[in-house]
């Protein structure tokens, strides 16, 4: 969707058309649910996440002064929901990130040997298993293609820290692979 | 310079966000070391079966969900507004004999609760008292109520 077009959509939805909602929905559905479902590793938490996260972007589009942020907005509404979802889930604190901070795995470090699928599959499955904080980092960047500066603006930080959690992610993500691949041969 | 400040100047640089007096550095370590080849290797692999991956695509099921909890809203603050201003319909004729019959009966009940105030009557020592303006007006009032 053009910028032109869709300040004028969201102006609309300001002024309570519903049927612009829609049309604005529809443009931001598959991100937002393939967002939700690649943080949450669910189907149905995902679309939970999605619904209440859109409700409240209906509910709050008022507040929204420059519709030229409207993806960053929206991305900050989504991330609020998610992880609300994942805290309540696990009782998973969010970490400070200190620079000594090693472990970007859930839980155990996902080394299945039954594990030939193609490579896709495979650093999908991996970047699942990323803790939270790091897994954003990598969606936000490498599926969303999000600079430094957007990402540090929905999550929260600094774009030093999101600097330092790519860099941590991704050679998370390359030990693995050298050790499956490496197995492998 | 050590492998690890090297792969964080590739995780930068693959993003395009190294600072231009890195690259040089980082491009002479790459040529003699193959870890840090191999971790720019891992990290546009990694890039590359993102950019295939195909992105989940919202079910339907989620737009219904929405809609109906975003036009539900809707519906429900409508219909507050509308409860806070009621409109009754009522006939001209019915509402012109109300209106009669209100005035009517305004006059017949208000002496019950009224009593009328007592006439003031002023004496002539007291208007040539009080100043021309007032007096001619006083006058004047009397005349048109005579009338």
């Amino acid at each position: 969707m053009q910028a032109d077009d869709q300040e004028v959509l969201i102006r609309r939805v300001q002024s309570g058309d519903t049927e612009a909602f829609r049309q604005l929905y529809g443009s931001y559905k598959d991100q937002v649910y393939d967002y939700c479902r690649r943080l949450l590793n669910n189907a149905e938490d995902a679309e939970d996440a999605a619904q209440e996260a859109f409700v409240r972007i209906y509910q709050n589009i008022s507040t929204l002064d420059h519709p030229a942020s409207f993806r960053y907005w929206l991305y900050t509404i989504v991330r609020n929901e998610v992880f609300g979802r994942i805290r309540l889930r696990s009782g998973h604190q969010m970490e400070s990130l200190r620079d000594d901070e090693e472990r970007v795995w859930i839980d155990e470090t996902p080394h299945d040997k039954s594990v030939r699928s193609e490579t896709t599959e495979l650093v999908r499955m991996m970047i699942g298993k990323l803790k939270p904080e790091y897994r954003e980092v990598i969606l936000l960047r490498e599926y969303e293609g999000m600079s430094y500066v957007e990402i540090a603006a929905i999550t929260g930080n600094t774009e030093s820290s999101v600097k330092s959690r790519l860099f941590k992610a991704r050679r998370a993500l390359f030990e693995m692979l050298e050790t499956i691949y490496g197995e492998k041969e | 310079m050590t492998c690890t400040e090297v792969q964080s100047w590739i995780s930068n640089y693959v993003d395009d966000a190294l600072e231009e007096e890195h690259v040089g550095p980082m491009f002479a370590h790459l040529g003699s070391c193959l870890d840090c080849q191999r971790f720019l290797q891992s990290t546009l692999k990694i890039r590359s079966s993102v950019n295939t991956d195909a992105k989940f695509a919202a079910p339907e099921s989620l737009q219904v969900r929405v809609m109906k909890s975003v036009e539900g809203a809707d519906y429900d603050s409508r219909r507050r507004v509308d409860m806070l201003s009621i409109r009754i319909s009522i006939p001209l004729p019915a509402a012109m004999a109300m209106a009669v019959m209100l005035v009517i009966g305004s006059m017949v009940i208000s002496p019950l609760f009224f009593e009328r105030p007592p006439r003031v009557q002023f004496s002539e020592n007291t208007i040539e008292q009080l100043p021309t303006s007032l007096r001619t007006q006083l006058k004047i009032t009397r005349i048109l109520l005579a009338e």
